[in-house]
Formats: C-alpha cells, structure tokens, sequence
C-alpha cells in the first residue's frame, strides 16, 4: 500500500537509474493499483480544499471539470445542478472570479445561454485536473442520489 | 435577505457582507430567544410564589406531601380546597419542569432563521430536520398518571393504612414522584436534540459552536455545525474500531473529539453554513459505508470462530475483491 509519492518512488525504485523498471503479471498490477491509489488521494485532496476554502471557485472548477468533455456543452445551470446548489446565485461570484481568473472561457450564445470551459490552452495542468477529477471525483448531486437511494433503503 | 410580510430572515453565507449581516441577525435573535426564555421563567417563579402565598403557606408547617401520604386519618387543619394535593403538586412539578426547560432553551444555539437554513439546506438533500423534543411528552404523561393518582388520593378513594402493602405503594408511589420530576430534565438535557433522519433508527445530530461576543473582525469559522451520528458499536468492539477509524480515514472525519467518555463510537464530522451540505452528505456516506461493512457483534462472534482474520469485510478479503476489479479493468485497458 503506497500513498506517499516518496514511497511509490522507493517501492519501484523509479528514480534509481541502475535498476531497470520491470512490470509484469502482478507486478503490473500493483504498480496500477498505486497510481491509482495516489489520484484518488490527490481527487480526496482536490476536494477537501475545495470545502474549506470560503469561496465556492474550487467546487465549481471541480464541477466544469467533471462536466467538461469533447461532446458536451456545459452551462450555468450545469453546475449548479451538479454540485446540488439550489440558487444559480449561490455559483455567480465563483464563476465570475474564475474568468477573470482565465481558469474558465465562456462563451456567451445568446442573453441567457453561456457555455461554459476549462481554460486548458492557458493552463495546460487542467488537463490531468480533468481527468483525475472525471475519473475519481463524486459530485455532490452524486453523492445526494447515493445517499438518498441508501435511505429509501429498507 | 428580510420578507417584512412574515418577518422570515434568510440568512446568507456566500460572501462577506452576507455572513456577517447573517451573524448579526443570528445574535439578535438568540438574544431575544433568551430574553424571552427568561421572561417565561419570571413568569412561571411569580405563578409559583403566589401559590406558595396564598395557598401553600398556611400549611407549610405539615410537611405536606410526607404528611399527607402517610396516614388515613391524616386531616389538614381548617380548610382547604378539596384537591390541594393534586394541585399542589401539579403546580410544584410543572414549574420546577418549565423553570429547567426555559433554562435549557434559553442556552440552545439554534435560532429561527438558522433552523430554517438548516432545514432548506438538508431537504435540499432530501432529508428532514427534525426537533426532537421527548421531555415534554414524557413530563406529560408521568405527571398525567401522577395527577390521576393524587386525585384518588385527595378525593379518598385510595386511603392509606398500617399493612405492608399500604406501606409499600405509599414508598413507591413517592418513589414514582421523584421519578416523574427528574427522568423529564433528564431528557431535557440528553434526549431534546436537532437532529436530521436518515432512516430508520440512523440520525446525524446537530450541535452548535459560535460565539456570543460581539467580534469586528470577519471569521468564516465564527459559526460551526458539529454533526455526530447515532452510536455506531462499544469501543471496545475491535472489529467495529477498525472499520470505525478506515472510514473515518478515507473520509476526513473527526475523531474522538466530543465523545471522548461514551463508551460508543460516533461519526463526527465539522461544518460551517457554506459547506454544510457536502458535510453532511460525508457524515451520511460514511454511515452507509458502515452499514455495509460492520457486522454486529453476534455475527463476528461466528466470524472469529470460522475465520482467523479479523479485518472482516474490510479487510483484506475487501481489499482482494477490489484488487481483482482492477486488475480486470486493467487488463480490459
């Protein structure tokens, strides 16, 4: 069980240049099972920070991320749903800060229609953010079904 | 954020001027529950001192519930109202309960506006807020039972004498008096709780942390929601420990902090108003990862006897399932 990046490193001996990697058959398997362990530590971490923090930037970043894909449109009301808010005001100042910020474009459609993206080309570290965040990430709405389908339960 | 129609308050935490205004109002609001509290309380002192006055004094000497219980020929001097007992001991029991119940109400945290918050926030959610207030309830029928007795007693139709078993329900009836006085203020402080119904017999209690003092300085921490869930399993359960403190692990859960001398573990989890939702959905999470993976003490005892490994479901078995799937996945890759 690896989820120090440190310790991934040492058990592999990755950055140990006179040994040469071998993977095979279990060996393989574990080498995936820490990596994955590690993304899944660093979407914990994404997400955590995301709730501590007083400004909801993060949970919306989060949010688009978790949206964003090469066939999808994302909008406002996208997000607000996705991260189980029941006002679009609750998500404004967020969106807001992060345009202005350059971590979203939007692209604004009509009056009332915006879609909106992440701002890879500027940041291209929103790229593995994404994939780590779609891969690993429950949304609050996610997590409200999950909960409410256990408490219907009988 | 004020409907002047219904004298509603919506309190806001979104930005700064909103939490401070929604601070504001939460002060003033907690400030007149208390006020309120205490005039009820002066209310309830001046109902009972009267009655000590006007009614109770002439017989104080006659030590009187002691005195009227212990004998059949036992007669009070001059007269009195027919059902003295009965009502004495109405107005006795009821204030010294309203006068415990006000005190304890004017301490709680909660205040209107914040209930409703709460309350929009968890049926958001899709659950339910609820004040669960058992004292009243057991006051009344402890007191209603009680009454029915003392005005059997009053109007002569239970009549005391010398035998054993005369003795016996007198010592038990006063026994039951005590009893009736002091199980409901028990209740008032252990079972008169907020708490948000998950299913049944699993809820997640709510506790407030904020401070009264007036500070300038703007603090998103000035207002927390402590939630705690119901008894998970005895700390003394290794099996439940161990799945206890994993989940708490991977969920970024308090540990040990307020229930530090039950002997029971809780799920604790730390909130304020702009992340009270995905708290509480953690806290929720974690009781459905519990459901799912502790089995009751009578089941691990058949576990211990046919398996040397006490991790349980949790344990290595879990993490062996887990690992195939990933390995499947990997190889479908």
């Amino acid at each position: 069980m690896s989820q120090s990046y440190k310790d991934f490193l040492d058990k592999y001996k990755i950055d140990d240049f006179k040994t040469s990697l071998k993977l095979s058959g279990h060996t393989k398997v574990d080498f995936y099972n820490d990596i994955d362990k590690l993304l899944k530590s660093m979407s914990t971490i994404f997400d955590k920070l995301a709730t501590i923090g007083t400004m909801r930037g993060a949970q919306v970043l989060m949010a688009i991320a978790k949206l964003s894909g090469p066939d999808k449109v994302v909008n406002k009301t996208d997000v607000k749903n996705c991260l189980n808010m029941d006002r679009l005001e609750k998500i404004q100042p967020a969106i807001e800060y992060l345009e202005k910020a350059k971590y979203i474009t939007i692209e604004k459609k009509t009056e009332k229609f915006h879609i909106i993206k992440l701002n890879n080309k500027d940041n291209p570290d929103l790229y593995i953010f994404r994939e780590i965040i779609q891969k690993y990430w429950k949304s609050p709405r996610e997590e409200a079904e999950q909960a409410k389908k256990w408490s219907e339960e009988r | 954020m004020r409907n002047s129609l219904k004298s509603e308050v919506e309190l806001n935490f979104e930005d700064e001027q909103g939490f401070k205004d929604s601070v504001k109002i939460i002060r003033s609001e907690y400030n007149k529950k208390a006020l309120k509290s205490i005039v009820y309380i002066a209310m309830v002192l001046s109902i009972a001192l009267s009655y000590l006055i006007y009614g109770y004094l002439p017989y104080i000497k006659k030590n009187f519930i002691t005195g009227l219980l212990a004998t059949e020929s036992f007669v009070l001097e001059g007269t009195s109202l027919p059902l003295n007992l009965t009502f004495s001991w109405t107005i006795f029991s009821t204030c010294i309960f309203l006068i415990i119940y006000f005190f304890r109400l004017s301490r709680v945290k909660f205040t209107p506006s914040l209930i409703k918050y709460i309350e929009r926030e968890t049926k958001y959610v899709g659950f339910e807020f609820i004040k669960k207030i058992e004292s009243v309830g057991l006051f009344m029928v402890l007191t209603a039972v009680s009454i029915a007795i003392l005005f059997y007693i009053d109007t002569r139709l239970i009549q005391f004498n010398n035998t054993f078993w005369s003795i016996f329900f007198q010592n038990s009836f006063f026994v039951y008096l005590l009893i009736s006085l002091i199980l409901p203020i028990i209740f008032i402080y252990r079972n008169d709780k907020f708490a948000i119904k998950i299913k049944d017999n699993v809820f997640v209690l709510c506790n407030l942390h904020y401070s009264l003092r007036k500070n300038k300085e703007f603090d998103p921490n000035l207002l927390g929601i402590v939630l705690t869930s119901n008894r998970l399993c005895s700390k003394f359960d290794r099996s439940g420990k161990y799945i206890y403190s994993k989940i708490s692990e991977d969920r970024w859960l308090l540990r040990n902090e307020p229930f530090t001398m039950s002997p029971f573990l809780h799920f604790e989890e730390y909130s304020v108003p702009f992340n009270f939702q995905k708290q509480f959905l953690n806290i929720v999470l974690a009781l459905n990862e519990w459901e799912n993976n502790y089995i009751s003490n009578l089941n691990s005892i058949n576990y211990y006897l046919s398996n040397t490994v006490s991790y349980y479901k949790y344990g290595k078995k879990k993490n062996e399932i887990s690992n195939q799937l990933i390995y499947l996945k990997f190889l479908n890759h």
